[in-house]
């Protein structure tokens, strides 16, 4: 079997500092992984290189095709997407824009017309706010915004970054559910996160990052009940 | 009412030039100085193609297309090489660049000034105590006809709200699947064929066209966008006209001593001090 994801020796060096020191990971079809790690561990590093958005070295495969020396567009065309660290939505544009903007690839209005049904239908929220400019959301609702944004583009693989970061514990909770759904609705799903306990919850299998290095990984089952993992991540 | 009409001209000019620095600096955070010399060389083709075919229109077009793809060319052989340098790499090539257009005009149209005549055959309008030239027409309407497609393109069509995008973060619009590279040499495009028509007008309206008529207009434009908010188009539209009026009201007003382009950096000055962020804030991410 194909994996959807393959990377390979991924190096992010930002001047002086060497951000990611040759991770390597695979995601196969229908999966949730999760990427954990404290903070600075090279999470978000990985997760943009994967994405295209910042210079890295080595490998990355999608779908079988070596995609590292692709630009941001090439690989969004393939149906690999992205929810950024703190959202980053489009502060001076409006709900919709955003979403517009996340169907730049949608030549069908058809087509668009139903994703966005499927993303207010997702996130009720986002309708009723369709005409607000971005900047005026609230962090949650930037964050749905995020979410819907990338998913009108209906990604094979949504790469997931810090969802849960400055988030309400029942809003947490809310998104997660949400991200289930949409998993099994066959979007694979690439997440990292800070919060251990919730991320091996919902993903099966997980990657421990410290200091940029992979240092163990395994069925997320397995990781939960790991005597280091208790003691550093789940506070146990 | 005439000081009025005068404003209104001064400030349509402002605004076409203002747009194109609006755009660049909106997305690339690049202070783009050699937008007036790129003005300068719309005015330079605009006024070579009318004496070669006798068509103003055909020769506005032709230098508005001419020079967009000018502008194309400073982006894709300049800019786009240092866009990773701190951000004073490209203020000070920006410079340089201005200064080497204007000397390359010289050479290449000589140090005078060179008369842009045009007649129209638009009649004046007269009203009670004021007049509109033919020029000042041309110059209100083109204006006009200009804002109306520039706002239609902004927020109507996929490519406006991509170049929004672009201008709100560059490196998430490439992750939705925008080719950034393409957006962005659009709005070198864009901009500079607006300064060709900025730089045609004037040419016409002043009757003269010169290697150096880009000095004020580069440091006018910055004016207009710093008090614009720093890559807000609708502010920049606004503080052109807000500049204009401010100038031609108090030139007008008798006893008042300074000249009129000390007016604009007073202005500046002064907004700098107490609102840093520009008249119209712009959220960034």
């Amino acid at each position: 079997m194909r994996s959807v994801l393959e990377v390979q020796n991924l190096n992010v060096r930002y001047g002086e500092i060497h951000a990611v020191k040759g991770v390597s990971l695979r995601v196969e079809k229908g999966e949730i992984v999760a990427l954990i790690g404290a903070n600075g561990a090279g999470k978000t590093s990985t997760l943009s290189a994967i994405m295209g958005m910042i210079r890295a070295e080595g490998s990355v495969k999608f779908m079988g095709k070596d995609i590292e020396r692709f630009s941001p567009w090439k690989r969004a065309q393939m149906g690999l997407s992205i929810v950024p660290e703190r959202a980053r939505v489009f502060p001076n544009m409006t709900v919709l824009e955003n979403l517009e903007v996340g169907a730049y690839l949608v030549k069908d209005k058809k087509v668009f017309k139903e994703r966005l049904e499927w993303v207010y239908d997702i996130f009720p929220r986002l309708r009723e706010r369709q005409k607000q400019l971005a900047l005026t959301l609230s962090g949650g609702e930037k964050q749905m915004l995020a979410i819907g944004r990338s998913l009108m583009n209906k990604p094979k693989l949504l790469l997931i970054d810090e969802i849960s970061l400055g988030l309400m514990p029942k809003l947490v909770d809310e998104i997660f559910q949400i991200l289930i759904k949409l998993n099994e609705s066959g979007i694979t799903l690439l997440i990292s996160e800070q919060n251990t306990k919730k991320a091996l919850e919902i993903s099966s299998r997980a990657y421990v990052l410290q200091n940029g290095r992979v240092v163990k990984e395994g069925p997320s089952g397995e990781l939960k009940e790991d005597e280091e993992i208790r003691k550093a991540y789940l506070g146990v | 009412m005439q000081i009025v009409i005068n404003a209104l001209v001064l400030g349509s000019v402002y605004v076409l030039i203002s747009i194109g620095l609006t755009l660049i600096y909106g997305i690339l955070r690049i202070l783009h100085i050699a937008h007036a010399g790129i003005y300068t060389l719309g005015a330079f083709l605009g006024l070579t193609f009318y004496a070669l075919t006798g068509n103003f229109w055909l020769a506005l077009i032709l230098s508005m297309v001419l020079t967009g793809i000018a502008g194309v060319g400073v982006y894709s052989y300049i800019y786009r090489r240092v866009l990773s340098k701190e951000r004073i790499v490209p203020l000070v090539i920006s410079i340089g660049l201005f200064i080497a257009m204007q000397d390359l005009y010289r050479l290449i149209w000589g140090a005078y000034k060179k008369p842009f005549a045009l007649d129209l055959g638009i009649n004046d309008i007269k009203g009670k105590g004021f007049v509109i030239t033919q020029h000042q027409i041309l110059i209100l309407s083109l204006t006009g006809i200009s804002l109306i497609l520039l706002y239609l393109l902004m927020n109507k069509t996929k490519l406006g709200k991509a170049m929004k995008a672009c201008a709100d973060d560059l490196v998430m619009a490439g992750a939705l699947g925008i080719n950034v590279e393409r957006v962005v040499s659009f709005a070198f495009f864009l901009g500079s064929a607006l300064a060709a028509l900025a730089g045609v007008l004037i040419g016409v309206y002043e009757n003269n066209v010169y290697p150096t008529m880009g000095d004020e207009v580069s440091y006018k434009a910055f004016v207009v966008i710093v008090l614009g908010g720093f890559g807000s188009l609708s502010g920049a539209v606004v503080a052109g006209f807000i500049l204009s009026f401010a100038e031609t009201l108090l030139v007008a007003w008798k006893g008042f001593l300074l000249p009129r382009d000390a007016i604009a950096f007073l202005v500046m000055i002064l907004v700098l001090m107490f609102k840093p962020e520009g008249l119209f804030r712009r959220a960034s991410t």
